[in-house]
Parts: structure tokens; C-alpha cells; sequence
């Protein structure tokens, strides 16, 4: 209870300072785009709690610099104390000084931290409700992939199969334990464009196709990296429908300027119909192609977090 | 026992004198310092203007098809000029020219106690920015994968075109060994050539800065030659040591790994670039407020902390590759813990100039400038260090405003904080006040405006490394900001004239300088130049610690070198 | 004190604050980079090896590991004829010196050669860097040492010609300082040879 009322009072007091602390810098300031996750709020309040305890101490720090400059000028017949500083008073000063910006800054927003993380980054939703995507960059767009129908991804490895099994489209698959069937036609890929339903969490798990990518959603303010060689996961979860913008957050070539994709987020029924449009379309025929290295994704969805 | 007659190419060029040498890094540091800068400018015309053509004072036509700039161009520029700033200009500045001017003189030794490894050093250094600047005119073009270089972007499979890659890693690799070479001469010397009576705290704090770095150039140096080398293999011979995932040809390789290695060395090679910058500005401070060093001994002991932890905090340049929970807030501990020495050693240079006697020559404003950037560039670090908010900060305009802030401000001030002081010691001629002060503010003004919208727009989520940022919604209501940046970067650049105006007058024509226009305590102001071979007469004793200004004993001036005893008491 | 009159006098002689331990001290500096190189490259080696999952002993067989050891013992066998080059210099006995020294040389060579033909022997069998990932980390940790031995060839056939430069009078720090990298050369091939064969 204490440590909600806590927060409750640093946020209120960061939000009362927001003012003071764009009225300080006298410079102008400039939103970060729309936020519309869960948990976006968290980063922003983090932010915005360091904005304003640095504001006051370089503030400070200025004023003192600005106060120095005109008092101990040189001018006739001012001298300097010479003082080397290295008193026990001074010393523990400058340590008790030091130690205060430590626990005032780095503490709080290290804990702040600590929290959001086990809250919410790290907090993956599980359960029947969660949407479940798959991203592979590539140089230059973005590839998703969904489940289809039957809730699973494609063959984790073609290696596996026979070729005249994987071109036979009628043929369903036994897996490996002999349970079940899955078909891997129902899964839907896509370039560049991603659909969500909002109010629902989405776990992503991402892996590139040739070098590192950076899946970034400004209106969100996540990224996670994708690294050949690596399976790595994120979550978020929107709170308002909309079109918004997927960026590249890391140097992968010429195009990486242009590497944008969309992330529509649309309400429940919407984004039923779509899904529903997708697998009306039909199974891909190039998808069995066991030459065509894009559709190796290589890996099932991973059971980790 | 004098010396043999020296002809030219021994005297100038293949000089074994550390000031020879400094000198030669100085020239070369300058160079590319302006080369690094005029890159910049181009970066920041493209992000400014983009679509349009580069102008003719930006020799548009000349380096670009109809003055159009492309994607590719733009990687290769982003590249060059941060792995030029950092490995070109401020390496040999801060590291090479001032550290070998200054180190001897200031400890009272000679020379160098290998002056033919810091000759061979020097040339080595050379011949690294030759190759450096030969992949400019490689038909391929030079290296695009950023100055970090990860794979596999910069191994074949990212599709980078030709040489420029691997002239890039041999070229690093060079200026490796020559910086390692560096490093052995100037720690060697300051533990073995130290005059008599100077311990380790009467050292300037320069010394101190110098020493540091020079410790954590000879560790971590080899590491980032170690990871260069598995990447030059990549390259040329085919292997995969960080190729991974559908696009290898073998298994085994990991992208990852090459991050850790380069980051490893990474993070100390900031502390690298600052530490000389910090050991300057705490003399400066010194000097011209006419008191001693407020709080010397713990500054010199922060300093050692903070190069302590440095080296294990590497991880917070990854926190967004999907590293385990528990690494993540390991590094993000240890990284806000840097927090505490920073922040005592920043209040002790405030405490440097509390109470003093301020004199606001060229070298002290340029010393408090850093003070400034150095307090918004270290603080701006906090949000960086913290993982939530750098999921959203990383690979933005923030991180590139705080490193300038940090490194390109930080440090540069500092140089030009150490030019304009031992401007009269290195070339006995001294410089314009008045345009030394005109250089000062019209470079520290639109600095700050440079910077500090950087790190705005990378809060309004502009990422970086971007050829255009009109290609995304999000980012449109940035175009004017982008400009305003531009035009200050370009008044910055424009202002650098007036020093370099001043530097070459000042050479040929400058008012012969008095041995110490500065009235300062350290030893090498006790030597008149030009300083001759051996720079000292005697080896001298050393009595005092380096800031003894405004001591109460001595009563006719408000300083005393530090080989004059005090005067007795009573 | 007047400052202006100590430029007049002569300058001092920056060779004569040297000493033996000076030098040492800079070759330990440089010792300690050189094995921050090769840490970094084992420790990539070993992240490497524990991701790979699956490793085997270059070559697959046991006759690539009996000439990596004969290559060893070339190389333990040119410290010892150093050793003994070192000892020489005790009682001035230059010629002796000389000739034990271009022992170590002629071995320091053969250990090359010899390293040579080990890559032969493997690349023979398939076995080369782009085949597999332990073949990258193989030919790359023994190129690495390769590259520092002719450094250190070049240290000791460097001490022979300053021998006969300075009319055959030794300098006993630099043969100690040149043993110390020869010898490290060693130590060296000996953790990287138990990595790459032994663990």
C-alpha cells in the first residue's frame, strides 16, 4: 500500500513539475508520439521523473556556476582561499553530496525500473487470450506470421520430411510423438503489415532472415533486437485502435531508412474478419518450397517464457 | 655530451622527441578533426535538407552525382566521421599530442623512457590513417556498417559492396598497436621518470587522467583487436564466427558474441577518451581560479574508481537484445554506481572554483564549458543506464545527443581548453585572447543547441542511422527541428575558422610568449621555449604539490612552482 | 629562481634515467596486452565451443594432435636452448652465446614450418577454416601465435645483431628481456595447444 502511495505522489509531483521543467530548460519540448499500450506509461514516467530531478540539480549547478562567475571574479584586490578541499568536512561533503544524488536519482529510478520489469516487460501474459505473432526482418520489410486455424506454426525444420509429403497439399501431418495433425498451409505470412485486436496482449517472437533488425513501435515504446541465430520474444498490448508506424532501430544495410511497417490495431470483430479474409485466400503454394530460404522461419513457437 | 648533428628528416620527421611526436599527432589530430567535421556537416545537411541537393560549399557536385546524396553515401558518411572523431581526432589530441608534450615536462623526465617506440608509434598511427583514407577511393566505397560494425551487416552477408570493410578493420587494427605502443611508454615513464619528490599525488591531475587511460588503452585495446580479427576472418577468409541463423554457411556463429567483445572494450574506450579530458580541466580549474585543486586526492581516487567499474559495465549498450532479466539489472546496477564518483569529482571542480580568484581566459571558459556539458552529458547518461528507459531510448537521437554531449563536447572543449593553454609552451608564440574568447561563445552556443535538440528528438522517438526520417508519419513534425539543427551545426562549424585563423596566425605572427604567460605552478612552465632536447638542465626537485596558488606563505605572488621550496616559516 | 638561466646549461641525457627495470617494466605492459588478445580470443573460443554443442579434436584423429605435440616440443626445445644462450652470457661467452641463440632461431623456424605442415596435414583431410567452426577457431588461434613467434624471431635475430654492432659486447638486459617474450611465446603455445587439443 505505502509503496502505491508513493508512486501515486512522485507521479503527481512529475506531473506538477512538467511545467517548471519546460519553462526551465527554455527550450521547447516535443511529445513522444501517442502512446497507446498498456504499459508504455511506465518508460514515460520514468522519463519524466529523471527529467525533472535533473532539472533541479543541474539547475542548481548552474546557478551556483552562475553565482561562482560573478562573485569570485578577479578583480583588484580579491583573492583567492586557498583551501585544498581535503578536510573531513569538505570530504564527507562532497561524498554525502554525491551520495544524495545517487539515492535520489539512481535509486528511485532503478527501482521504478526493477518493478516495471517484473510487472510488465518481463511479465509475459500467458493463457488463451494472448495473440500470438511471429516477425523475421529482412532486409528491407518485415515479415509476420500467424497461426492459422489450428493454432500452430509451420514445421520447425524441412529438413525433417519427405519432399513428396511437404508437396502433397492434401496430406496432413503426423508430428514427431504421433499426436495429432498440423498443417502448415493455414499459417498466414505477411509482408509489412500487422494486424492486432486491441485490449488483447500480443507476444511476438522474433528472429531475422540475414543480419540485425530492431523491431521498434514508437507508440508503444518498445523494441526488442532481432539476431540471426537467436529466438527473441516481447509482449505489449494496445489500448486504442488505430494505424501506426513499425520502425527499424538498427543499421541493417542501404534500405534501413525505408524499413517501416504497419501495425494496424482494430477492434475484435475487425480483426476476426481480416484473419478470416487471410485464410480464405488460401494456402500459399510456394510455402512448401524447401529451396525457398524466406520461408524457412526455422523454428516452431518456443515454449520459454 | 651533446648531440650529433641531426639533419631534418632525423630532427622533423623520424623524430624519437616526445614533442616532436606530440606535435606530429597534434597535426594529424587536426586533420582529422576537420575532415570528421566536414562529414558532419554533410550527415547533417541530409537530415536537415532532405531530397535536396548538397550545396556547393559542401562540394555537393564533387563528391555526389548531380550534388544528390544516397542511402549508401550516408551510411559511409555516419560511419567515417564517428570512427574518424573517435580513433582519429580525439585519440591523437587528447591522447597522442598532449599526452606526449605533456607527460615528460610535467614530471620533470627528459623524455619518454622509449623514445624510439613512441617515434614508431607515431608512424604507425600514420600509416593507419593512410589506409584509413585510401578506402575513400575504393570503388566500392568505404566501410557502411556503422563505426560499431556488427555483424553480420558488416561481414559479406550484409551486402556491403567492396574493400571499404576490411580496409576499415585493418585500419582500426593499426591504430590499435600504435595506441598500445602508447600506452607502454606512458605508463612506464610515469612510474619510472617521475623527478624527485614527486609521488603519485603531486602529480597534476593531467597526469593522472593520462595515466588511467593509458591503463585502459593497454588492457582493452587488444580486446577490440582480438574481435576485430574474427571479423577480418569473416570477411575475407570465409569463416563464421558471427554469422548465424539461415545465412550461415557453417554452424557455430554468434552475432551476440561480437557485441560483449566490442562493447567490453567499448565502454572503458569512453572513459578512455574523457579521462585526459577530466585531468586537464581539473588543473585548468586550478590555474585560473588560483587555488588548488579542491579535493585532489579523491578526485585522483574517483577517477580510479570509476576506470574500476567501467570495465563491468559493458552490458548496458545491449539491454534491448533480449539478455537474460537478471544480466540486465547486473549491468544496470553497476552502471548507476558510477553515479557516485562522477558526481563527487564534478562537485569538486565546483569546489575549484568556490572562493577563488576567477580568471576568464580562453583556457578557463572553454575548462567551465566542460564543466557544463560534462554535468548535462553525465547526467543525461542516467536515462540510458535504466533498462525501461532505454527499451524506448535506445538506437535514438537521445543516445547520439548524450554521447556528444559527453564525448564530442566534453572532450573537444577540453582540447581546445588544453591548445589555448599550452599554445605558448609548444610553439613559444602566444594566441589571441579576444579571438579566442569570439571562438568560445560562438562555439559553445550552437553546440548546446545541436545537442540538446538531439536528445529532444530522440525522446520524440526519432531513431538514428536513418537516411531520411520524411519516410515515416511519426517522425514529419521533426523536419523543422532537423533544420534548426542543422543550421546551428553549420554556425559551429563556421565559428572553428576563427580558431584556426588564430592558431596559424598565432604560429607565424603571434607575440613572442613570456616562459609562463599563465603564471602556473606545474614544471613545464619552469622551461623556456623552444624547450631543448632533454627539456631540463638538472633533473629537478620536486617540493610542492602542483596547485599551490594564493598560498598564504607566500606573500609577493599567488603562486609557486612546485620545484621552489616554500619559503621558511616566520 | 630565475628560470630563464636553466635553459642555458646542458641538456640532461634522456638514456641515462633509464634502467634495467624500467624496460622490464614496459615488456610486462606489453606482455599484458598481448595476453589480453589472446583471452579475449580463448574466451571466444570457449562461448563458441559451449554454444556449438558438438566439438572434436582438429582433424578428427589422433595423428593431427602426435604432430601438434611434436610441434611443441620443437618449441619447449628452443626456450631450453635459450636457457642455455642466457646462461652464456654469465662469463661473457659470446661465441657461444651466439651459436646457442641461432639454435633457438633455427628451432623458432622449425616450429613454423612444422606448424605449417600440420595445416597442410589437416586442409589435406578437408579440414580448413570454412569447413566447420571448429576449423575457423583452430587455424585462427594458431595463425595468431604464428604471427607473434616471427615477432619473436625477430627479437632474437635482432639481439644477434646488435652483438655484433656493439663489437661483440652483450647487453644482459636486453637478452634477459628478449628471453622473457621468447619464453611467453611458449607458455603461450603450451595453454593454447591444451585448449585446442587437450580440453
Amino acid at each position: 500500500m505505502r509503496r502505491i502511495i508513493t508512486r501515486n505522489w512522485i507521479s503527481g509531483i512529475t506531473k506538477k513539475l512538467q511545467w517548471f521543467k519546460r519553462g526551465a530548460w527554455g527550450i521547447w519540448f516535443i511529445d513522444p508520439p501517442k502512446d497507446v499500450s498498456l504499459d508504455g506509461h511506465r518508460i514515460d514516467s520514468v522519463i519524466q521523473y529523471t527529467d525533472t530531478v535533473i532539472t533541479i540539480y543541474f539547475g542548481i549547478v548552474v546557478l551556483a556556476l552562475i553565482y561562482f562567475i560573478f562573485k569570485y571574479r578577479t578583480r583588484p584586490g580579491h583573492k583567492a582561499v586557498y583551501d585544498k578541499g581535503n578536510s573531513k568536512k569538505h570530504v564527507s561533503i562532497s561524498v554525502v553530496m554525491g551520495l544524495l544524488v545517487f539515492f535520489s536519482i539512481d535509486v528511485v529510478i532503478e527501482s521504478m525500473s526493477f518493478r516495471d520489469l517484473k510487472e510488465a516487460f518481463w511479465n509475459f501474459p500467458k493463457g488463451d487470450d494472448v495473440i500470438r505473432i511471429e516477425v523475421m526482418p529482412q532486409q528491407f520489410k518485415w515479415n509476420f506470421r500467424y497461426p492459422g486455424d489450428d493454432e500452430r506454426f509451420g514445421p520447425e525444420s524441412f529438413s525433417d520430411m519427405n519432399s513428396d509429403e511437404v508437396w502433397d497439399e492434401d496430406e496432413s501431418f503426423i508430428d514427431a510423438n504421433g499426436n495429432g495433425y498440423w498443417d502448415p498451409s493455414d499459417d498466414i505470412v505477411l509482408m509489412s503489415e500487422m494486424h492486432i485486436p486491441v485490449n488483447r496482449p500480443v507476444v511476438i517472437q522474433i528472429a531475422p532472415y540475414d543480419v540485425i533488425h530492431s523491431f521498434f513501435l514508437p507508440n508503444f515504446r518498445v523494441k526488442i533486437d532481432a539476431t540471426p541465430g537467436m529466438v527473441n520474444a516481447m509482449w505489449f498490448q494496445a489500448k486504442e485502435t488505430g494505424v501506426f508506424e513499425i520502425a527499424c532501430a538498427e543499421l541493417c544495410g542501404n534500405s534501413h531508412y525505408m524499413m517501416k511497417g504497419k501495425l494496424v490495431v482494430e477492434s475484435e470483430e475487425d480483426y476476426n474478419k481480416w484473419l478470416r479474409s487471410q485464410e480464405i485466400e488460401g494456402p500459399r503454394d510456394d510455402w512448401y518450397d524447401p529451396d525457398y530460404g524466406l520461408f524457412h522461419w526455422g523454428w516452431e513457437w518456443k515454449e520459454v517464457i | 655530451m651533446t648531440h650529433k648533428e641531426q639533419s631534418f628528416i632525423s630532427k622533423y620527421i623520424f623524430s624519437t622527441d616526445h614533442k616532436v611526436i606530440g606535435k606530429q599527432f597534434l597535426w594529424m589530430g587536426l586533420f582529422f578533426l576537420l575532415l570528421g567535421g566536414f562529414q558532419a556537416l554533410l550527415i547533417r545537411w541530409q537530415l536537415g535538407h532532405p531530397e535536396q541537393q548538397v550545396p556547393i560549399w559542401l562540394f555537393g557536385s564533387y563528391l555526389f552525382e548531380d550534388g544528390m546524396m544516397t542511402s549508401d553515401h550516408y551510411n559511409q558518411l555516419i560511419t567515417m566521421h564517428g570512427t574518424i572523431m573517435i580513433f582519429w581526432a580525439i585519440t591523437p589530441l587528447l591522447i597522442g599530442a598532449f599526452g606526449n608534450f605533456v607527460i615528460p615536462l610535467q614530471i620533470g623526465a627528459p623524455d619518454m623512457v622509449f623514445p624510439k617506440l613512441n617515434m614508431f608509434s607515431f608512424w604507425t598511427f600514420f600509416l593507419s590513417g593512410v589506409v584509413l583514407v585510401a578506402s575513400y577511393f575504393l570503388p566500392g566505397g568505404t566501410a557502411a556498417a556503422g563505426w560499431t560494425s556488427y555483424p553480420p551487416l558488416s561481414t559479406p552477408v550484409g551486402g556491403i559492396p567492396g574493400l571499404g570493410q576490411v580496409f576499415w578493420t585493418l585500419s582500426i587494427t593499426l591504430m590499435g598497436a600504435a595506441t598500445m605502443m602508447g600506452a607502454i611508454n606512458y605508463i612506464t615513464t610515469i612510474i619510472r621518470s617521475r623527478a624527485p619528490g614527486m609521488g603519485y599525488f603531486k602529480m597534476p591531475l593531467t597526469i593522472w587522467g593520462l595515466f588511467l587511460t593509458s591503463i585502459l588503452n593497454a588492457i582493452f585495446v587488444p580486446v577490440i583487436a582480438a574481435g576485430l580479427i574474427l571479423l577480418l576472418l569473416d570477411n575475407v577468409l570465409g569463416t563464421n564466427f558471427f554469422i548465424a541463423g539461415g545465412t550461415a554457411s557453417i554452424a557455430g556463429g554468434d552475432p551476440l558474441l561480437y557485441q560483449h567483445v566490442f562493447w567490453i572494450f567499448g565502454h572503458p574506450e569512453v572513459y578512455i577518451l574523457i579521462l585526459p579530458a577530466w585531468g586537464i580541466v581539473s588543473d585548468l580549474l586550478s590555474v585560473f581560479s588560483r587555488k588548488p585543486a579542491f579535493g585532489y586526492k579523491v578526485t585522483a581516487i574517483c577517477m580510479c574508481v570509476i576506470v574500476a567499474l567501467s570495465t563491468v559495465v559493458w552490458g548496458h549498450h545491449m539491454y534491448t537484445t533480449g539478455m537474460s532479466p537478471l544480466l540486465g539489472k547486473a549491468f544496470m546496477f553497476l552502471t548507476l554506481l558510477i553515479s557516485i564518483p562522477s558526481s563527487i569529482f564534478f562537485l569538486n571542480w565546483l569546489g575549484t572554483l568556490w572562493r577563488g580568484n576567477l580568471k576568464f581566459e580562453p583556457p578557463m571558459l572553454f575548462a567551465i564549458a566542460v564543466l557544463w556539458v560534462f554535468g548535462l552529458g553525465g547526467l543525461t547518461g542516467l536515462y540510458n543506464a535504466t533498462v525501461t528507459s532505454d527499451i524506448y531510448l535506445h538506437d535514438t537521437m537521445f543516445v547520439v545527443g548524450h554521447f556528444h554531449y559527453t564525448m564530442a563536447a566534453s572532450v573537444l572543449l577540453g582540447g581546445l581548453a588544453a591548445i589555448y593553454f599550452w599554445f605558448p609552451k609548444m610553439f613559444g608564440k602566444s594566441m589571441n585572447p579576444l579571438l579566442g574568447k569570439l571562438h568560445f561563445w560562438a562555439s559553445f552556443i550552437p553546440l548546446n543547441l545541436v545537442f540538446f535538440n538531439m536528445m529532444v528528438m530522440g525522446y520524440a522517438g526519432h531513431h538514428r542511422r536513418i537516411f531520411n526520417p520524411m519516410e515515416y508519419e511519426f517522425l514529419k513534425p521533426l523536419a523543422g527541428l532537423n533544420e534548426f539543427v542543422t543550421t546551428m551545426a553549420i554556425i559551429l562549424g563556421a565559428a572553428q575558422f576563427i580558431f584556426v585563423f588564430n592558431f596559424i596566425y598565432s604560429m607565424a605572427k603571434g607575440k613572442k610568449a613570456e616562459v609562463n604567460p599563465w603564471k602556473a605552478a606545474t614544471l613545464e612552465w619552469t622551461v623556456e621555449a623552444p624547450i631543448p632536447h632533454g627539456n631540463f638542465a638538472a633533473v629537478p626537485t620536486v617540493y610542492n604539490g602542483p596547485h599551490e596558488y594564493s598560498h598564504p606563505g607566500v606573500s609577493d605572488r599567488d603562486w609557486i612552482a612546485q620545484s621552489e621550496p616554500l619559503p621558511a616559516e616566520g | 629562481m630565475n628560470t630563464r638561466t636553466l635553459a642555458v646549461q646542458q641538456p640532461i641525457e634522456p638514456s641515462k634515467t633509464k634502467d634495467e627495470f624500467t624496460s622490464y617494466l614496459g615488456l610486462l605492459i606489453g606482455l599484458a596486452s598481448i595476453t589480453m588478445l589472446f583471452v579475449t580470443l580463448l574466451i571466444s573460443y570457449s562461448i563458441l565451443r559451449i554454444q556449438a554443442g558438438y566439438w572434436f579434436v582438429p582433424g578428427g584423429g589422433s595423428s593431427s594432435m602426435s604432430l601438434a605435440i611434436v610441434n611443441t616440443m620443437i618449441l619447449l626445445a628452443s626456450s631450453g636452448t635459450w636457457v642455455i644462450a642466457a646462461r652464456k652470457t654469465r662469463h661473457g661467452r659470446i661465441g657461444a652465446f651466439r651459436r646457442w641463440t641461432w639454435a633457438t632461431v633455427v628451432l623458432g623456424v622449425l616450429f613454423l614450418i612444422s606448424q605449417l605442415v600440420l595445416w597442410q596435414f589437416l586442409t589435406t583431410k578437408g579440414f580448413t577454416a570454412q569447413s566447420s567452426i571448429v576449423g575457423s577457431v583452430f587455424y585462427m588461434l594458431t595463425g595468431m601465435h604464428g604471427l607473434h613467434i616471427l615477432a619473436g624471431l625477430a627479437a632474437l635475430v635482432w639481439i644477434l645483431v646488435k652483438v655484433t654492432q656493439d663489437n661483440f659486447v652483450i647487453n644482459r638486459d636486453r637478452v634477459r628481456l628478449v628471453g622473457v617474450f621468447w619464453h611467453f611465446l611458449d607458455v603461450l603455445w603450451i595453454c593454447l595447444f591444451t585448449a585446442i587439443f587437450i580440453l
